[in-house]
């Protein structure tokens, strides 16, 4: 046990005592156990072993205070937005301080979607929400045990079997205080069977401060069914996002999980897959594009239970300054699991002498019937490239950049929707040639 | 013209070019024959400008200004251009978005107007056609999974775009087939002018039949060793490199 709390685990441990735990009995015990955790483990450390290269207790230095949901009106969100987001026809969620916007949002998806925000959710006597807070495993995760205490938004969101949603969903999270604040919310989705829908998230701040934020989506991946979501960060560069993504998929369904993130200042996406049906699959990729002193972490486990499953990962990061990125991909075949395929690559490329990659790939296989495999590598930008495209005309800013964008290219090619591929695509552009 | 004047090159410390003299008027067509180590490849890069080398005595003047000074990019638009001996493979970078930022870069330093997107499109796939370039080619990342033969297709159709005043081939006929040495050359010869000059490099003589030089030289050692005219390519056919290689003499 740690016996030296800091300042930052002192305020999260009262704040924590401070949650009134006030949503229906099945949660709260759950919580309880959560509180208890927490406070008897605190914030992890380089010691804790899945946060070696990301030393929470480190950098988290104070605990924002939680942020009252301010005001956000629909001209300022199509600022923050950009015409392009604008211009794509989406039912967007809006998030203001991390609970549900109902006036920005659309609610209105069709008898097939249900949307109810978090505390209506609870406070309802609504069945499907139950999973919420189980679906994650791991009460020793001191991050998603702090989310299940402090939740104080988001939404639960069911699509009915066999439904197309017709357009992708934006979630879109605003943070709108003029100062320093914090928020924790919490997203569920259970998608039926069959069912067919995009989400696209993305994060905003109205004032351009530093947040401490904390999400965790919890997702129920029916039989059959197809989930596409991207999520892109572009946070202020003293701001500290922490985000898990926990699923469980369900019988020949297939999840893709897009991560984007440019510079920031500590970004935790933290991802565990569970396949609990046979023949599903699953691609978690992303790219980090990182300047300054920004660091971003990508945590996976992919645990394969079903038979005959596909996973695949391909992670790309640009690393610039005092940039630092840390890849751990953990990939379990449990017993049983046979015909198991699973690649898993991440690759840096290093446009400074003191960016700094930590690349963590293992295998856990306890079947003898799979295909797995892993890679890293890290480099920087190739001299015979670089010549080459000279020797054609292009002056040396111009070739750096056309060699970057072909690194982050693979990666970005994953992304299906053209406009928002387009967009992020348009974003790393901009972000290396202010490099 | 191209002046290249008692040029000395080194790598790491150690001598490659022992003092070059060349002059490649406008018009003509220039072959450099030589063993294998001679110095022909680092006297192409050299001329394009690659960093790796150093240049210890001597020059390079291109129209009459020194080019030593000059970035490889600022070569290119000076009206210089080198088509590799291995065309370097580039995926994520498609080949259409490659020679459209090409020859966008080139114009503006040439004080030309850039081209728009279908002019672009227009031109290069006129120019394509003519080389059997195929458009899936176009599609696919730069000569990402194209044969031997397309690379150097690609480059010619490069050269044809880049539209450059002197034309550096290394070892163009390497890796093609009868079939494919036959349409680069025809590409080649399609682009000699009164205006342009090229120097081909190359180790056999058998390129030479379809690219005629109005002048032969023979490299050994990092110095022309010996110039005369196109027979002297037969020549050394006939006989071999032995009298110019002290390894094999």
């Amino acid at each position: 046990m740690e016996l030296v709390r800091t300042e930052a685990e002192t305020g999260l441990i009262s704040l924590s005592e401070e949650a009134p735990l006030d949503g229906p009995s099945w949660l709260k015990e759950l919580q309880e156990t959560a509180r208890a955790e927490f406070q008897a483990l605190g914030l992890p450390n380089r010691r804790v072993e899945e946060w070696k290269y990301t030393d929470l207790k480190a950098a988290m230095k104070v605990a924002f205070k939680p942020a009252e949901q301010g005001e956000v009106t629909k001209a300022q969100l199509n600022d923050l937005l950009g015409a392009e987001l604008v211009e794509l026809s989406t039912y967007a969620l809006v998030f203001v301080d991390g609970q549900l916007n109902e006036e920005l949002s659309d609610l209105s998806l069709g008898d097939d979607v249900e949307v109810l925000s978090l505390k209506a959710a609870l406070d309802g006597d609504v069945s499907w929400v139950k999973p919420i807070g189980s679906v994650q495993q791991n009460p020793r995760d001191a991050v998603q045990a702090l989310n299940l205490i402090m939740m104080q938004g988001g939404a639960a969101l069911k699509i009915a079997e066999r439904t197309e949603v017709t357009k992708p969903i934006h979630l879109i999270f605003v943070s709108s205080t003029a100062g320093e604040s914090s928020f924790a919310s919490r997203l569920f989705f259970d998608i039926g069977a069959g069912a067919n829908v995009e989400f696209i998230e993305s994060h905003l701040s109205l004032h351009g401060k530093a947040s401490q934020s904390n999400i965790v989506t919890e997702v129920l991946v029916g039989d059959w069914a197809k989930v596409r979501h991207v999520k892109f960060n572009e946070d202020h560069n003293e701001s500290l996002h922490l985000s898990n993504v926990i699923g469980k998929l369900g019988k020949g369904s297939d999840y893709n999980l897009f991560q984007a993130t440019l510079d920031g200042g500590v970004t935790r996406n933290q991802v565990e897959i569970r396949y609990d049906g046979d023949e599903a699959k699953a691609d978690i990729s992303g790219v980090a594009l990182l300047s300054g002193k920004s660091h971003a972490d990508l945590t996976l486990v992919m645990d394969h239970a079903g038979l005959s499953c596909e996973s695949r990962e391909l992670f790309k990061t640009v690393l610039d300054d005092e940039g630092r990125a840390v890849f751990q991909g953990k990939v379990i075949v449990q017993p049983g699991a046979q015909k198991t395929d699973g690649v898993m690559m991440s690759k840096a490329l290093l446009l400074s002498d003191s960016g700094e990659f930590d690349s963590k790939p293992e295998l856990e296989i306890y079947a003898d019937d799979v295909l797995c495999g892993h890679g890293a590598t890290t480099g920087q930008i190739d001299d015979e490239l670089l010549f080459y495209l000279k020797a054609r005309g292009i002056a040396d800013a111009d070739a750096r950049a056309l060699l970057i964008q072909a690194f982050v290219g693979e990666a970005l090619e994953l992304i299906e929707n053209d406009t928002l591929r387009d967009y992020v695509i348009g974003r790393t552009i901009a972000w290396y040639e202010k490099a | 013209m191209l002046e290249i004047k008692n040029l000395h090159v080194e790598v790491e410390g150690q001598p490659i070019l022992n003092g070059i003299d060349l002059v490649i008027p406008d018009g003509e067509v220039h072959a450099i024959m030589g063993p294998n180590g001679s110095g022909k490849s680092t006297l192409s890069y050299v001329i394009a400008g690659k960093d790796e080398y150093d240049i210890t005595k001597g020059d390079i003047l291109y129209n009459g200004e020194s080019i030593l000074e000059m970035d490889p990019a600022e070569r290119v638009a000076a009206g210089l251009f080198l088509a590799f001996q291995y065309p370097i493979e580039i995926p994520g970078v498609a080949t259409m978005t490659f020679l459209r930022t090409a020859i966008n870069a080139v114009r503006k330093e040439r004080d030309q107007e850039e081209l728009s997107i279908p002019d672009m499109m227009k031109l290069i796939q006129a120019k394509a056609k003519d080389l059997g370039v195929k458009p899936e080619m176009l599609k696919r990342g730069l000569n990402v999974g194209f044969s031997g033969g397309e690379k150097k297709r690609m480059e010619i159709l490069q050269m044809a775009l880049l539209d450059p005043g002197m034309c550096i081939l290394d070892e163009t006929d390497s890796g093609l087939d009868i079939d494919a040495l036959r349409i680069v050359s025809e590409g080649v010869n399609a682009l000699r002018s009164e205006t342009r000059s090229m120097l081909v490099i190359t180790h056999y003589q058998r390129l030479l039949n379809y690219i005629v030089p109005d002048k032969v030289h023979v490299m050994s050692d990092g110095k022309i060793a010996r110039t005369g005219g196109k027979e002297l390519a037969l020549e050394l056919e006939e006989a071999g490199y032995a009298e110019y290689d002290d390894e094999l003499a």
